[in-house]
C-alpha cells in the first residue's frame, strides 16, 4: 500500500544524497591538493609587483615559485628590507643569514640638459616613476624609483645616471610602511 | 563495430543537437564569441554528458525500470546532471581561475542545456554502449559546431554589417546557413 510512494521517495533522496556526497567529496579533495599553490600566491601578493626582473627571475610570480621552493628571500631589490621581512614571517625563515640587500639603493637620474624627451625611458619604467611629455624634458621620482636599471638601455642619448640618494631611501622607507 | 561508428557519426553531424535539433542554443551563442572559450566549453560540455549518459543509464535500467518508477525520470535525471555539473565547475575552479572567470555564468548553466537533457532522454532505453556512443557523438558534435562557429564569428566581427544586422541577428542567420549546411549531411547516411 505504501510501496507506490515509498520507493519513489527512497530512490529520489538516496541518489540525490550520494550526489551530493560525491561533489562535497571532491570538492575537499581539489581544495586539499590547492594548497601548494596558494603558497605561491600569498608570496606573490607580498612582491612589489614590479616585474623589473631584478632577482634574476622574468617577473615576480616566477621569483614567487623560486621562493615557494626554497630561493633566498632577499633578491627582491624593489622590495627591499620591508619585503623581506613580511616575507620571513610568512615561511617563517630568519632575515639575518639572508640579508644581502643594499640598504641605500641607488635610483635613476636623467641628466636634464641632455634629455630629448623621447619617452623610450616612460615605457620602459616597471613602476611609471618617470613623469614627462612627449618632446619635454623627462624626469625620475625618487620616491617611486627602484633602480631597477630598466630605462637605462632604451636612451638614445644615455643620459640616464644611477645615482646614490640617502633621502630617498630614508623618504621610501616611510612610504612603504603605510599600509 | 561499425554499428558503433555510424552511430557516432550520426549522432555528431547529421542529428547534430544544435543545428538540426537545435537544441542548446542559449550556450551556443553565449560562448562562441571566443575560440578561447569555445574550446573549454565544448570539452566540459562533452565531459557533463558523457559521465551523465552512463550514470542515467545505469539508474534507468536498473533501478527505475525494475521498479516501474519511471515517471521519475525527468527529477533524476535533472538531479544527476546538476551534479556532474558542479563537479565539473569545481574541477574547473580549482584547476584553472581565469578559465572559470572566462566562461562565468554558462560554466553552471550546462545544468539547463536542453541539449544534454535530450541526449539523455533520449538514449535511457538503450544499451549502455549504444547510449554512450550516441552520448559521445553528440558532445563531439556540439563542440566542433561550437569551435566552427566562434571562428565565423570572429571573422564576422571583422566585416563591415549593415547597422541593424550587427551583434546577434547576423549571428543567427549565420546559424541558420550553418544549419542548413548540416542537413547535407543526410545525405550520407
Amino acid at each position: 500500500m505504501i510501496a507506490p510512494i515509498l520507493i519513489p521517495t527512497l530512490v529520489l533522496s538516496s541518489s540525490a544524497f550520494l550526489l551530493a556526497c560525491s561533489v562535497v567529496l571532491t570538492e575537499r579533495v581539489l581544495r586539499s591538493k590547492q594548497r601548494p599553490d596558494n603558497l605561491i600566491t600569498r608570496i606573490n601578493e607580498l612582491l612589489p609587483q614590479t616585474q623589473c626582473a631584478q632577482c634574476g627571475y622574468p617577473g615576480c610570480l616566477p621569483y614567487a615559485e623560486a621562493v615557494a621552493q626554497g630561493e633566498s628571500i632577499s633578491l627582491c631589490k624593489p622590495g627591499g628590507v620591508t619585503t623581506q621581512s613580511t616575507l620571513s614571517t610568512l615561511l617563517n625563515r630568519s632575515i639575518e643569514d639572508e640579508f644581502q640587500s643594499d640598504p641605500h639603493p641607488p635610483i635613476a637620474r636623467i641628466r636634464e640638459s641632455e634629455c630629448i624627451g623621447c619617452g623610450l625611458c616612460v615605457a620602459a619604467c616597471p613602476v611609471d616613476a618617470i613623469v614627462g611629455a612627449p618632446n619635454y624634458l623627462h624626469t625620475v621620482l625618487e620616491l617611486h624609483c627602484t633602480g631597477c636599471e630598466l630605462c637605462i638601455p632604451p636612451c638614445p642619448v644615455d643620459c640616464i645616471d644611477l645615482v646614490q640618494s640617502n633621502d630617498v631611501d630614508r623618504i621610501r622607507s616611510h612610504a612603504f610602511s603605510e599600509p | 563495430m561499425f554499428d558503433l561508428v555510424t552511430i557516432l557519426g550520426g549522432a555528431a553531424l547529421v542529428n547534430n543537437f544544435v543545428l538540426v535539433q537545435l537544441l542548446g542554443l542559449c550556450p551556443f551563442m553565449g560562448v562562441s564569441n571566443r575560440l578561447a572559450t569555445a574550446l573549454p566549453m565544448g570539452i566540459a560540455t562533452t565531459f557533463v554528458i558523457t559521465i551523465s549518459t552512463i550514470l542515467t543509464n545505469i539508474l534507468n535500467n536498473f533501478l527505475l525500470i525494475p521498479y516501474n518508477i519511471e515517471f521519475l525520470r525527468l527529477v533524476l535525471f535533472i538531479t544527476v546532471i546538476a551534479s556532474v555539473v558542479q563537479l565539473t565547475e569545481r574541477y574547473i575552479k580549482y584547476t584553472s581561475k581565469l578559465l572559470h572567470q572566462m566562461l562565468g555564468i554558462y560554466l553552471p548553466l550546462i545544468t539547463s542545456n536542453c541539449a544534454i537533457l535530450g541526449v539523455v532522454l533520449t538514449v535511457a532505453d538503450l544499451s549502455l554502449i549504444q547510449s554512450l556512443a550516441i552520448g559521445i557523438g553528440s558532445a563531439i558534435g556540439f563542440t566542433v559546431v561550437l569551435v566552427l562557429f566562434s571562428g565565423l564569428r570572429a571573422r564576422l566581427d571583422e566585416q563591415s554589417v549593415p547597422k541593424a544586422f550587427r551583434g546577434a541577428p547576423i549571428a543567427f542567420i549565420t546559424v541558420g546557413m550553418l544549419a542548413l549546411g548540416f542537413l547535407g549531411f543526410k545525405g550520407m547516411m
